[in-house]
Parts: C-alpha cells; sequence; structure tokens
C-alpha cells in the first residue's frame, strides 16, 4: 500500500527523514516495495501482511510509528452538531442480518453542490493511486484512506421509500453497480437496499441506481462493520476486489465505523457544503467486550529465550494502544478495538513485545540437542539412497532434468493412450492438465525442446513423483482419498554413444540402456536382474521388456516406437527405462560380506560356439553355468557374430570360461571332463562347436 | 712379437674406451659395433694376428684379447641401453595436443546440488531427512496449518485443485503435521520437495518449484534457538561474512514469525540492481503457533519449537547468479551441463 508521507506527518510529527523510516518500518514488518520523492512528499510502498488490516490506511501506520517512536499520536475527534430535523425522521435503516452486518450507520447532508475537488485532496489520493471522481465521493475515499474505514455516498433523492435495507439478496436479484457491469446476485451475498431493489452489494460497491452525480443534491453517507468471511467469498464469487472489499476482508474495527462517518460528514460539508442533518443512526449488534489476554513473564522468556523487563511490556503494550492491567508475574492486555481481528492469544501479545523490542535485540542460542536413539543416523533416509542413484547415472554420463507434476494431457495419450489420470480441476492451461502417472512425457518432452536446439546426443534421467488414482472401491480412510505417490527413476538416451577422432563413432541401441541397468543395480547393490521380453505399446515391437527383480516388477525399458517418435518428430531412436525406485530400493543389500579370493589357480579355456538363432543367448550361457557346476568361477560372452561366415539361421557365441575351485587345484583332466560334459549338454541342443578356418 | 701385440691391445682399448663413450646415437653405436665386432672388424684383426706369434706365447696373447674384447662389449651394451632409454625418451611421436579419450561426465540439476549444500548443513545440526507428498488434503494444506478457509492469507496461495479437498501443495509446511502426527518430540527434521502455485509463470515465478521445510520442536526451544540456528545455517551457505537480519512477518502456523534476510553482498546493504533494498530475503519462520500444537494434540503450554521454510530456486539462483526461474524447468542441456 502507498502512504503519503506528508500525509503521515498530520497524524505523528517524526522528525526522521524517510530512509530511516522505512529501515524502522522494515523492522515493524513492514517491508518497503518501493520509495520515491515527488511534488514536495514523500511515498512509501508498503507490504502490509493479512493480519494487519488495521494498517491499510495513514492512521494505522501512523500508530505504529508513534509506538515506535514513543511520539504521540494526533488523532483529532470530530464533533457534529447538524441542524435541522433529526435524520431519524427521514430516513428508515433496517438491519435485517446482524450477522452479517453488526454496524450501520448513516448520516444525511442536504443542498450540498457536486463538483470537483480540490487539488490538495486530488492529489493526495492520487498520490495513493485512486482516482479523483468528485468532491463528495473523493471525501469517502479520502477518509477511507486515512482512517481505513469504507464509506459509501448515496444519492439520497434515489433511494426508494427513504428506506435503507441491510438484506441477502433474493435468489433472481441482480444489480448494476458502478462500473457499469450487471451482477448477479445470490442469496449468499448481502446487499443494500431500498423498499424496491438493491441499491449496493454491502462492502463491496455501489450500485448505478442510486450513484451520486452532477445532479445530486442530498446524499446519505453510509459506515458499516460487514462480516469479512461474507465479504470475501461475495468478492471472490463476483470476481470484483474493490478498496472497500479489501479492507473490509482484513480490517474489522467496530468502533472506528461512527468515527469515520464523523470524519466524512464533517469533510464534505467542508468541500461540497450543505447542511448535516442533525443526529445520526446508528443500528447495531451489542459490541463484542474488549478482549482481555493474560500474559505471564515466563511465557515471554520461554518463548523469546530473553527476559524483557515488565516495565518495557508495559510501555510498548500501552504504546501500541493496549489497556494494561498489572499483576505479580503476569499482566493483562486489553485489546483495542482495531487488533481485534488480529491479537487473539497470549503468543499474538508476546510477538507484539517481541516486533516493538526489536528482533535484533533477541539474542542467537543453538540448542543443544537430546540424543534420540532412533534419530540418529539422520543421513540414512531414503532421500540420501535416491541421490545415490543420481550421482552414479551423472557419473556415467546422464544430466539430471526436473519437471512439473503437471503435464499436457494431450501428451500422454499421445504416448501411452488412454490411461487413467488425476485431472486437475483448474488448470491454468487447459492443455495443462493432468498429473503424470509416468515420468516418460516429461523426458519426451526434454528431448524434444534440445532436438530442436540442434543437440542430438542426450542422455537424461528424472528422480520425481508419480500419481496414481486410488480405485474407487477403496476409499475408506482421509488417507486413501489421495491419489497413491511413487517415486520413480526414468532415463531417456538417443543419439551417439560416444565420438572419437580416431573414428569408432556408432549409435546407442538397446544393449547401451541395459547396461546402464545393469550398472545400476550393481552399484545399488541389487544381486537380481532379469529383463523380460514384454510387448508394451510405448515400445517398438521386440525391443519392449520389463524388469524384475527377485520377482518382482520394478520397471520398463525399451526402444520408443518409431511411429511415436515421428509423432514427435523425434528423428532417430530414442532408448528409454522406467524404475519404481522405491521397489528397487527395497532390494538393495545393504550389509556387504566379504567372499574369499580363491586360493587356487584358475584353468581359462575359450570355446566357439555356432548356435540356432532362435536359441537365446541366456539360454545359451544358463547351460553352460548348469552344466559346469560350481566351478565356473567366471563366464564372459567376448564374442557375437551373425553374418556370412556362419551357416544361414545360426549365430557365433565366443565364451571364455575360467575354471577354478574353492578347494583345490583343478588339473587338467578335471578341467577337460567338466568342459566336455558342457559341449555334449550344448550339442544336444544343436549347438556345435565352430570349426577353426 | 707378443710386446707389439700387447701395445697393439692397449692402443686398442683406449681407442674403443674413448670412442663407445663418446658415441652419440644408436646408428654411430651400430657402427661403432661392425667396426669393433664385424666380420673384418679390429677385434678379428687382431685375433688374425695371434697365428704370428709363437706357440708358447699365443695363450697368453689369446687371454688379454678375450679379456679385452668381453670388456668393449660391455661397454657397448651399457652404452646401448643408455642411448635406447634416451631415443624412447624422445622418439615417439604422440600429437600430445589431441584430445583424451574422456570420460564423459553428466550432470546433477543445480537444485539438486544446492539441495546437497543445504541437507548436508542441517544433517550435521542433526536434523533428519524427510521426504512428504506432493498431493494434499485442504486439511494438510491449510487447516492444519491455522489457515481456515475464507482466510485472508489464502490470497497468497494461488492453489491447483484436484478435487475440493484435494490439491497440490502449496508449499512444504504440510509436512510439519505429518511429521507431528506420527511422532512425539523431540522432532527435527528438514523436508524438501515440488510445492505448486497457479500463478502465470515470470522470471521470478513458476507454477512449480521446490521448498524447504524444516521443524524443530522440544521442551525449550525458544527464538533465540530459531535465530542462532538460522543464522549458523546462512553463515554456513552464503559464508562466514553474511550479514543476517530477522524482521517480522506474518504466516499463519507461527507466531512470532519472521522473514529473515541477508546482506546484499554486491552493494553492502545500500540497495543495488540485484537485491533492490539492499536485503535478500531467503527464509520465512518463526515459533509453531499453539493452534498447530493443538491439531497434533501437542501440549502448547509444554512444547515450543520453530519452523522454517525457503525456496531453493531462489538461493540457487543467488548462488550461482541465474536471473529467470524458469530454467529450472526448461532443461535445456546447455543450462544443466552448466552444473
Amino acid at each position: 500500500m502507498k502512504i503519503s508521507c506528508n500525509w503521515l506527518r498530520e497524524f505523528v510529527d517524526f522528525k526522521t527523514s524517510p530512509e530511516t523510516l522505512v529501515e524502522r518500518l522494515a523492522s515493524l514488518g513492514f517491508g518497503v516495495e518501493e520509495l520515491h520523492s515527488t511534488d514536495g512528499d514523500v511515498i512509501i510502498e508498503l507490504e502490509i501482511t493479512p493480519n494487519r488490516g488495521d494498517c491499510l490506511c495513514i492512521l494505522g501506520i501512523a500508530r505504529e510509528i508513534s509506538a515506535a517512536l514513543s511520539l504521540p499520536l494526533k488523532d483529532r475527534k470530530v464533533e457534529i452538531k447538524g441542524s435541522g430535523d433529526s435524520i431519524k425522521n427521514f430516513a428508515k435503516v433496517k438491519v435485517e442480518d446482524f450477522k452479517l452486518c453488526r454496524r450501520y450507520t448513516a448520516r444525511m447532508i442536504t443542498e450540498l453542490k457536486i463538483g470537483p475537488s480540490p487539488s490538495w485532496l486530488k492529489k493526495r489520493i492520487e498520490a495513493m493511486g485512486v482516482r479523483s471522481v468528485n468532491n463528495v465521493v473523493d471525501a469517502t475515499n479520502y477518509v477511507l484512506l486515512e482512517r481505513g474505514q469504507p464509506l459509501h455516498a448515496f444519492d439520497w433523492r434515489l433511494i426508494k421509500g427513504g428506506t435503507i435495507i441491510v438484506r441477502r439478496a433474493g435468489k433472481a436479484e441482480s444489480i448494476i453497480t458502478l462500473d457499469g457491469v450487471e451482477r448477479k446476485l445470490t442469496d449468499e451475498m448481502l446487499v443494500i437496499a431500498d423498499t424496491e431493489r438493491p441499491i449496493a452489494i454491502a462492502g463491496i460497491m455501489g450500485g448505478l441506481n442510486t450513484e451520486v452525480t452532477d445532479k445530486t443534491t442530498d446524499v446519505l453517507i453510509e459506515s458499516a462493520y460487514f462480516d469479512p468471511v461474507s465479504i470475501r467469498r461475495t468478492s471472490m464469487a463476483l470476481g470484483l476486489e474493490t478498496l472497500a472489499s479489501y479492507r473490509f476482508q482484513r480490517n474489522a474495527d467496530i468502533e472506528e465505523v461512527r468515527v469515520s462517518l464523523d470524519r466524512a460528514a464533517e469533510l464534505i460539508s467542508r468541500l461540497a457544503g450543505g447542511r448535516i442533518i442533525k443526529g445520526v443512526i446508528d443500528e447495531h449488534f451489542p459490541f463484542p467486550r474488549p478482549k482481555k489476554i493474560k500474559v505471564s513473564l515466563e511465557r515471554v522468556y520461554k518463548l523469546l529465550g530473553m527476559k524483557v523487563s515488565k516495565e518495557k511490556i508495559i510501555n510498548i503494550l500501552k504504546n501500541l494502544g493496549f489497556g494494561v492491567n498489572v499483576y505479580r508475574a503476569s499482566l493483562t492486555a486489553v485489546v483495542p478495538s482495531f487488533r481485534y481481528a488480529d491479537v487473539k492469544n497470549e503468543e499474538d501479545v508476546i510477538e507484539e513485545i517481541a516486533r516493538l523490542n526489536g528482533y535484533d535485540k533477541i539474542p542467537q542460542r543453538i540448542p543443544v540437542l537430546k540424543f534420540v536413539h532412533d534419530k540418529l543416523s539422520a543421513r540414512n533416509s531414503s532421500y540420501f539412497i535416491t541421490r545415490t542413484v543420481k550421482e552414479g547415472l551423472a557419473d556415467i554420463g546422464f544430466n539430471e532434468v526436473l519437471n512439473s507434476g503437471i503435464i499436457r494431457g494431450s501428451i500422454l495419450k499421445n504416448l501411452l493412450g488412454e490411461i487413467n489420470a488425476i485431472k486437475v480441476s483448474n488448470p491454468m492451461d487447459e492443455e495443462q492438465n493432468v498429473l503424470r502417472p509416468s515420468l516418460i512425457p516429461g523426458l519426451i518432452q526434454n528431448l524434444i525442446f534440445n532436438f530442436n536446439r540442434d543437440i542430438t546426443d542426450l542422455k537424461l534421467f528424472e528422480v520425481g513423483r508419480i500419481f496414481l488414482p486410488v480405485e474407487e472401491g477403496n476409499l475408506s480412510s482421509e488417507s486413501e482419498i489421495l491419489p497413491e505417490e511413487q517415486i520413480m527413476l526414468c532415463m531417456a538416451m538417443s543419439g551417439n554413444a560416444e565420438q572419437r577422432w580416431d573414428g569408432g563413432t556408432r549409435m546407442l541401441d538397446f544393449y547401451d540402456l541395459k547396461g546402464v541397468i545393469e550398472y545400476l543395480f550393481e552399484r545399488l547393490r541389487i544381486p537380481h536382474l532379469e529383463i523380460k521380453p514384454s510387448p508394451l505399446s510405448l515400445f517398438e515391437k521386440g525391443t519392449g521388456t520389463e524388469i524384475f527383480s527377485a520377482d518382482t516388477k520394478v520397471g520398463i525399458a525399451g526402444e520408443l516406437k518409431r511411429g511415436i517418435a515421428r509423432f514427435f518428430k523425434i528423428p532417430q531412436d530414442v532408448y528409454l527405462a522406467e524404475l519404481n525406485l522405491e521397489k528397487l530400493l527395497s532390494f538393495s543389500v545393504r550389509e556387504k560380506k566379504y567372499r574369499p579370493i580363491p586360493r587356487y589357480p584358475g584353468v581359462r579355456r575359450d570355446i566357439s560356439l555356432i548356435v540356432p538363432v532362435e536359441i537365446n543367448e541366456g539360454d545359451v550361457r544358463n547351460l553352460i553355468l548348469k552344466e559346469g557346476g560350481g566351478f565356473i568361477e567366471n563366464l564372459e560372452l567376448f564374442d557375437f557374430y551373425q553374418g556370412e561366415q556362419v551357416p544361414q539361421g545360426h549365430k557365433a557365441l565366443g565364451y571364455r570360461l575360467s575354471y577354478q575351485s574353492a578347494e583345490k587345484t583343478l588339473t587338467s583332466a578335471e578341467v577337460d571332463k567338466i568342459h566336455s560334459c558342457i559341449i555334449k549338454t550344448l550339442s544336444s541342443r544343436g549347438i556345435r562347436l565352430r570349426e577353426k578356418e | 712379437m707378443l710386446e707389439d701385440i700387447k701395445e697393439e691391445i692397449g692402443k686398442l682399448r683406449s681407442e674403443a674406451q674413448k670412442e663407445f663413450e663418446t658415441v652419440k646415437n644408436e646408428k654411430e653405436l651400430e657402427a661403432l659395433r661392425i667396426k669393433y665386432f664385424g666380420r673384418k672388424g679390429l677385434f678379428s684383426q687382431i685375433i688374425s694376428k695371434i697365428e704370428t706369434l709363437e706357440a708358447s706365447e699365443r695363450p697368453e696373447a689369446g687371454f688379454l684379447i678375450n679379456t679385452l674384447k668381453n670388456e668393449i662389449m660391455e661397454l657397448f651394451q651399457l652404452r646401448k641401453e643408455k642411448l635406447t632409454a634416451e631415443s624412447q625418451a624422445e622418439g615417439r611421436s604422440l600429437d600430445l595436443t589431441l584430445p583424451g579419450r574422456r570420460r564423459e561426465y553428466g550432470s546433477l540439476h543445480p537444485v539438486t546440488l544446492i539441495l546437497d549444500q543445504i541437507l548436508s548443513i542441517f544433517t550435521d545440526l542433526g536434523f533428519e531427512v524427510i521426504e512428504s507428498r506432493e498431493v494434499e488434503t485442504e486439511y494438510y494444506n491449510f487447516e492444519a496449518l491455522n489457515t481456515p478457509k475464507d482466510h485472508p492469507a489464502r490470497d497468497m496461495h494461488n492453489t491447483f485443485y484436484i478435487t475440493d479437498e484435494i490439491l497440490l501443495r502449496t508449499h512444504t509446511s504440510p509436512v510439519q503435521i505429518r511429521v507431528m502426527e506420527k511422532s512425539r518430540p523431540p522432532i527435527r527434521m528438514v523436508s524438501p520437495g515440488k510445492c505448486y502455485r497457479r500463478d502465470a509463470s515470470d522470471a521470478s515465478h513458476s507454477p512449480v518449484f521446490h521448498q524447504l521445510e524444516g521443524l524443530l520442536v522440544d521442551e525449550d526451544i525458544s527464538f533465540a534457538d530459531l535465530k542462532g540456528v538460522l543464522s549458523s545455517f546462512l553463515m554456513q551457505l552464503f559464508g562466514k561474512d553474511t550479514v543476517v537480519r530477522f524482521n517480522p512477518s506474518y504466516f499463519q502456523f507461527t507466531e512470532p514469525s519472521t522473514e529473515v534476510a541477508i546482506q546484499c553482498k554486491m552493494c553492502r546493504g545500500k540497495g543495488c540492481r540485484i537485491c533492490g533494498n539492499g536485503y535478500l530475503e531467503i527464509l520465512g519462520a518463526g515459533m509453531v503457533h499453539p493452534e498447530v500444537f493443538r491439531a497434533v494434540k501437542y501440549d502448547p503450554k509444554k512444547y515450543t519449537g520453530f519452523a522454517f521454510g525457503m525456496g531453493v530456486e531462489r538461493i540457487a539462483m543467488l548462488k550461482y547468479n541465474i536471473d529467470d526461474i524458469r530454467l529450472f524447468f526448461e532443461n535445456d542441456i546447455r543450462f544443466l551441463r552448466q552444473f
């Protein structure tokens, strides 16, 4: 909110420079957004937190400065005599809903002359960001800016039946507000009406039907207290926020209502002439009793970690307008009406004490933490294990990305088909409207983004949450109405495997992806990895796989279907894997056990095999290992060939077998025996030794 | 005559020693080898002279020649090793300026890197790291945090809703409630994670961003502890010379509340293009509101504590000199590779 320093000085006579003032205001909790000089005045733009509705005006800020600098607050009382018959003989006010309107006051001024405001007034309200309309409207705005109380002036002659009724709107009612817009009302909304129709939306905006215009001669000034919640709901429902509604939502000073009314009446009669009618209408519900809050010195110490003397506390509270009753080890703070909305309990009062005493006076201490048995290993949480995964992937050339949990529904559909995803009910962008049920769409978008910038060799990964709808039938407890969240790891790779100046360039393929998965399992110490073919629609035919550990499915991997890649204008093969990190990490072996290094020398034998293509390499490997009993210490595939040198329908595999025993040195004869058993078993499956050329 | 041969041997010795010692390269050495040990070399010549001697003189001459031959042979070997070593040291013609066959390193996202720094400071102080959900209920995101429906404080939280009751958390503070519901004091935890706000994106706003929440609850925790822990944190993160400022602020779920700022290092608090008014707000914090304790059935008379929250991207922007928050979620490789 903008504050004029000249105006402020009318209420508190501070001598400090605006720069020093601004620092003091910041230390009181009013952030300064801007400070600029104009036309002999300094305008400070302050950030007012929602609890300080009382500070949305000059008077409120003046109160704070007066308290902080121990300067007197110059708030003059307005005395109005009025003339002629009492207002009660002309105007009737009926408050039908005291819940939504706890106080309604009004005064009348007749025979006034509408005209432009004098330039001093124009300058003031315009400096604070309010447009000048005419002397009467400007006067109500002036009082609002000065004292925080919103007011409204009606053209009295246009009010039907000489009666103001404060009631809820009828279901089909509507009103054209001062901005010329027709507003449909509901029975949740409070209106000011005459005997025939609504003439204002209470606390938000007046109606065009009773607007003060050049022709107006008699006005009724309204000053009231409306229920903050009702104002907020109406304002939000109508999408209409005004100076008045903003303040009514945040500031509820029931005592100020009448003071501001008199101040406005006085100002209007000064600016527009006319006659203030004797008497005032003041319909109200019994006022709330002043709130008294007990504050113990011990609690002050406990919360702030410092002692503040009783005298100091009394002084601070009195400066802030609180009443104080003093006892031996405590005191009672009597909350002034302008702080009812904000100061409700002992902690609130203690904050006031700390605030005025200065947060900088509170000492700094490092707490001595109690020993807690189950919280010893602060670094042992799943966060740090996940962190290992990230480190591992960055180490082998992957770049970490982070994407929003909200994704485009269309990209999801194009990748994974019609799948059940959670929708955002009020997206910002109609396209960006679902919670991701997979990290893949995000990574695809990242690939496209970088391809479009001519970066085509990419290895990306993301660790993040996905959101899965919970089946309708399972809605039994509160936690289950929430979607299921799973922490996933997704990897995407595409382009060249490596580029070397001495040749040797090749494109990434499925085995690069598989190698990364194997590496991850090893790095995370997950002993069992099985990759099973699975025809997933996302992947190119024959490349889709599901990843298992200990018979539990932990993820999927494969090559993105080329048709899908083409659809997204991705010009090259893309390899994708998505793993459920929580499941995966549950298989991680934390306790590593040492296995003795073999003491006896091993024997190496190489074999070259001709294998029918329909037999998978994995099956050959398993046959060898099974037949080799416990004697094969290591089995390494060193050659794979398919082509002219090999008979049609076959492939050549070359293995290096390392025979070793933990108990003794194997003799050549023993190895020969096992080795020939293996060859025999293989040949029974149509696998034979490759002849030497 | 034996005497003549002896003289010849002496001459040969001194000549050979001189020649083998001064030879410059392997080629010259090879020439020397041929000169001495070749089929028509000096040794062959001198050996052939043995025949001209008396039979009684021959063994002695043979012995002397052989001794010399062995001596010179040894000299040759030594010289050869030395020259080979020298030629190897200078000789291989590698273009050492060609790029190495590098193992490519990838990169971690700047948010991850900043979280590493922040979390290591707090774990050193004994805080646990806890992760929590991103989709929350109204209750955890607002009500349990003393922010009822229709409170103007909700204006600061433009919220994405799934249903009337379910939403994307607008801050990491719901984790306070979830942790306190599950365990008893002492509580000391930090919790990083994504948050969402329905704000139009620009250089300083993104609908998705990361926060880090912290909570410390025990029987004797005061605002002085809050100041001590958070000052220490900021000085570890931004350097020992960091000036930390605590100003009053407002959050529904803390009382008293504070906004923690550090003095801008560019202008030393005078105000500049980076900071505006001389200070950079880093943290929101405060003493846990008694209503929050009541919501999790802690006795607010017995326990006190402080909570704090900070924007991770904002800290990353300050530390890495990044001027647009949207870069964090664009995932441009040219951005990511810089970290």
